[in-house]
């Protein structure tokens, strides 16, 4: 029997929201994040010239270029062995810019600003960090539909927030901040994905 | 009659069934996606959907293509040049009849 048909603009952004349902986006970032404030924190304990500083700071440059590049690849190794079969495989091509970025750009033009005016206690990068991040959640939150990002925006905003707070050192800060909101991000997408795949039991193969 | 409603009087029959008109939309913003992708997000049963692909791509609207993935058979549809032509044309008509009722 036929199930009852969305509307043409639920279903239009559809296929956007389908990509981050499964969590596994919000698995990957949140390891890339939580190594980082590893990282971060390896550099701030490190002596200068020790080899473990050095180990952090190619670790830090490693993380956002090739860390993103092994992230996607496993996502869609993944996405093909545990989610396509159960839901569908979208080709989803070169991605389309989007006016959601002008907002995101807005706020970090606005956040970037604040710094002249910011008091002491959060003039530092973990509040523009934590910020940011929320920002950015906020925005895909806005786009995709899915009401556990705004939670994750907030979350991010709140730990940046705190970090400015609690520490005295821009690296402390940011350590910590990268660390707490990468460990929320891979328990959100851990508890996705678990959901998701509970809702979508794979397909029974015929094994003749 | 006003020109909103003419439009939409005129429309593209392909388009302007509920079940063609969902997936040109789900195809709308992606460069493709697979049989069991529409079937879960239009909730038509196998055949039903078949039929509309079918009446798609006779119209020149969609591509069906059959590949594999490993040894899994898997059908992508991409929606055409003139596929999306029709699918904003008649969205534009749609607006034009609610814009018009104020």
């Amino acid at each position: 029997m036929d199930k009852p048909m969305p509307s043409v603009t639920e279903l239009i952004n559809r296929p956007f929201r389908y990509f981050y349902e499964d969590g596994l986006v919000e698995l990957a970032v949140g390891t890339l994040f939580f190594t980082a404030g590893l990282a971060i924190g390896a550099w701030a304990v490190t002596p200068a010239w020790s080899p473990w500083r050095l180990a952090g700071v190619l670790l830090m440059v490693a993380i956002p270029t090739l860390g993103s590049v092994m992230f996607k690849r496993l996502v869609r190794t993944v996405k093909d062995r545990w989610i396509h079969p159960r839901t569908g495989f979208v080709d989803y091509g070169k991605p389309q810019p989007s006016g959601a970025r002008w907002v995101v750009i807005a706020g970090a033009s606005v956040l970037a600003l604040a710094a002249f005016v910011l008091p002491d206690r959060l003039n530092n990068m973990a509040f523009m960090e934590g910020a940011l991040l929320g920002l950015v959640m906020a925005s895909l939150a806005f786009r995709s539909r899915l009401p556990r990002y705004y939670l994750l925006a907030a979350i991010s905003a709140l730990i940046g927030l705190a970090a400015a707070l609690w520490f005295g050192s821009d690296l402390w800060g940011s350590a910590a901040t990268f660390g707490a909101i990468g460990a929320v991000m891979i328990l959100s997408g851990g508890c996705a994905l678990r959901r998701y795949l509970t809702a979508h039991p794979a397909p029974k193969v015929d094994r003749a | 009659m006003s020109e909103p409603i003419k439009s939409l009087v005129d429309a593209d029959r392909i388009v302007h069934e509920p079940a063609r008109l969902a997936i040109l939309a789900l195809l709308h913003s992606v460069r493709g996606a697979d049989f069991l992708f529409l079937q879960e997000e239009t909730g038509l049963t196998k055949g039903n959907l078949s039929s509309h692909l079918g009446r798609l791509e006779a119209a020149g609207y969609i591509d069906i293509e059959k590949t594999f993935q490993g040894k899994i058979p898997r059908t992508v549809c991409r929606i055409t040049a003139g596929g999306r032509r029709a699918f904003e044309s008649h969205c534009q008509a749609l607006r034009g009849v609610i814009e018009d009722r104020g």
